[in-house]
């Protein structure tokens, strides 16, 4: 339990990290540093995307498996760090 | 002595005795007298072979000898005579099957936007999120598993590193700035068809007015009337429609004008505001934001007797003027705050007189926003008319007329670079006039096959201008290239197409057709983008 938390705050210690969020691969969201709704939102979309995408390499290279995800866009960064049961989101502004 | 014939019967072997190999050129040592006979009736070699019976089961000795001819036929030229000499023919082979193109279009699609409400999801069957304390259960239990704090301790520092990448460098800088194109486009000019807007009721009418939205060009008014004499069926609808390119399975708004609308235009200054004239001569003033009724209406007495056939907002600093033309010979000028009476009139009589029963009827008109007192208005007896708008008294409102059609003025238009430059389309020709230069156009097309119903010039190019015909097709010239034809013919639909507007950014061409259909093409890059010396050398 007390592990997480320090996970946690060291990942928002870095300097523009907007938010974090831990979450099943089934999409039941465990813990989150965003409010909730928003959460909602992040993890809805997400999740099918990361299960597509664990697909496609899967069918790509059947040994080869998904590290992380980087999705950026003009405004920030998202870090989708993925495992077999759990995924976890990071949001992320890089100072430019 | 057994006596063995041989029999050659024009290289088919009759063989009888053991094989063996016998050609021509080789014969046998043993050649008892017999000789060999030939009998041309039947072309038949007879070769007798004899043997003594005591030398049988001797092997064959064989050896050599020189050849002999045997028979020699010579061609008969006679019977070249019953084959006739074919010409030579090139014809190439592949090994490979034989295959043809083909082009399918699929079947327009209905396509729907719609939103999607996300609920938190995934629990399993027997936990209910709504429930804070199972799913406060739920949680609490996962975090004592093992495996989640291992793999989110692993997670989290693939997180980190990321982050910590981030912060160091930004890995997604543009390192070389691009180099500027600086290609000649020396394609093959084309026009893409990107979409077909379609007049959704049953009972098709013409498209005869088109104007893209001021504002980008996302979307575009069309005029349905049907322009036959007499010829509306009980049940057409009057209906002009507002569409959206993007989604032309329906369109964006509906214009209900109490007849059908000849002709519209958007407000430059304010792309709420439509003006549209009808059918039975009066004009209408919209307002998109109010709904699909006309906010004001024109009275009829003061209305045109005869179908407005263009109208065109003008510049004014109230930003609220347009001006419309009637086959009824008068110009009208209004101001849509006030659309009971108009604030101007023109009678069209080349005789200046103002009176009414020698006017000419007006099909077209051209305002340009840089010379607001100008304009030119083209009429059904083929005569332009150029007028001034400042002039007090009637008489010196006409300043000169430009002859040249033999049919009435579809389209004018002036160049939007060169403003003393106009284009008119009329009759099978379309005409470049100067304004200096009274006596005749300095520059026109050939007699095309059918006649030409509407023209504009394109937005971005000085040298182009297209036009389109009753035989459906779409011409695209460019003056500077090719003076006798036009650089692109594309064959649109085919039904004759009677309206034709080019999008302001000069890509998308929009042209309307006598079934309803809006054809919306997208022109390729050679034909759309300024080249650098076109402007001199339109100039020229």
């Amino acid at each position: 339990m007390a592990d997480i938390e320090e996970i946690l705050k060291r990942i928002q210690s870095h300097s523009g990290v907007e938010g974090a969020i831990i979450a099943t691969s089934e999409g039941i969201i465990m813990r989150s540093t965003l409010e909730e709704q928003i959460t909602v939102q992040y993890v809805a979309l997400i999740q099918p995307l990361l299960m597509k995408t664990k697909k496609t390499l899967q069918d790509m290279d059947s040994e080869d498996e998904l590290t992380h995800l980087r999705l950026r866009t003009e405004k920030n960064e998202l870090i989708i760090a993925a495992d077999k049961d759990y995924f976890m989101v990071g949001i992320h502004k890089p100072s430019p | 002595m057994l006596v063995f014939h041989l029999k050659f019967v024009f290289g088919c072997w009759d063989n009888v005795f053991p094989r063996f190999a016998l050609s021509p050129s080789s014969c046998l040592s043993v050649l008892v007298p017999g000789g060999y006979t030939v009998n041309p009736s039947v072309m038949e070699i007879t070769h007798v072979y004899a043997k003594l019976r005591s030398e049988f089961g001797r092997q064959c000795l064989f050896s050599d000898r020189p050849e002999e001819v045997m028979v020699d036929i010579h061609p008969e030229p006679s019977l070249a005579s019953q084959f006739i000499l074919k010409t030579r023919k090139d014809q190439g082979l592949q090994a490979c099957r034989d295959m043809s193109e083909h082009q399918v279009n699929t079947e327009r699609f209905e396509s729907n936007s719609c939103g999607m409400n996300h609920v938190e999801g995934g629990w399993p069957k027997d936990i209910n999120p709504n429930d804070v304390e199972q799913t406060i259960r739920f949680r609490k239990k996962v975090e004592k598993e093992e495996n989640y704090i291992n793999s989110l301790q692993h997670l989290g520092s693939v997180m980190e590193h990321c982050i910590k990448q981030n912060n160091a460098i930004d890995i997604y800088q543009q390192y070389f700035e691009e180099d500027e194109e600086l290609e000649e486009s020396s394609e093959l000019p084309s026009a893409k068809t990107i979409n077909i807007l379609r007049d959704p009721n049953e009972v098709k009418r013409t498209i005869t007015g088109l104007s893209w939205h001021p504002d980008g060009g996302r979307k575009l008014a069309a005029a349905y009337c049907n322009l036959g004499f007499q010829k509306n069926p009980k049940d057409m609808s009057l209906d002009s429609y507002i569409w959206e390119i993007e989604n032309p399975s329906c369109p964006e708004m509906t214009l209900k004008p109490e007849s059908p609308l000849v002709c519209l235009d958007y407000n430059p200054k304010d792309p709420h505001t439509l003006v549209g004239g009808s059918y039975n001569g009066q004009i209408a003033y919209w307002d998109t934001r109010r709904g699909s009724q006309p906010v004001e209406y024109s009275s009829l007495e003061h209305s045109h007797r005869d179908p407005v056939y263009k109208i065109i907002w003008l510049q004014s600093k109230t930003g609220t003027e347009a001006f419309s033309a009637s086959t009824d010979g008068q110009v009208l000028w209004w101001d849509v705050r006030k659309l009971s009476e108009p604030t101007e009139r023109l009678v069209l009589d080349p005789g200046r007189e103002g009176n009414l029963d020698r006017a000419l009827g007006a099909i077209s008109l051209e305002f340009e926003p840089t010379m607001p007192t100008k304009f030119m208005v083209g009429t059904e007896q083929g005569l332009v008319v150029s007028c001034n708008r400042k002039a007090k008294t009637a008489a010196e409102k006409i300043v000169c007329t430009y002859d040249g059609h033999h049919g009435p003025i579809y389209a004018l238009q002036r160049n939007p670079f060169f403003p003393k430059n106009f284009l008119t389309v009329g009759d099978w020709t379309a005409r470049i006039w100067s304004e200096d230069i009274k006596e005749s156009s300095i520059m026109w097309t050939k007699y095309q096959m059918s006649y030409l119903m509407d023209a504009c010039w394109s937005p971005v190019r000085p040298s182009v201008f297209f036009t389109v015909k009753m035989e459906g097709v779409l011409d695209i010239w460019d003056i500077l290239f090719k003076q006798s034809d036009p650089t692109l013919s594309v064959k649109v639909s085919d039904k004759a197409l009677y309206s034709l507007r080019v999008q302001d950014n000069g890509q998308l061409v929009a042209c309307g057709s006598q079934n309803g259909e809006a054809t919306l093409l997208e022109i390729c890059s050679g034909l759309s983008t300024l080249q650098k010396n076109e402007k001199s050398l339109a100039a020229a």
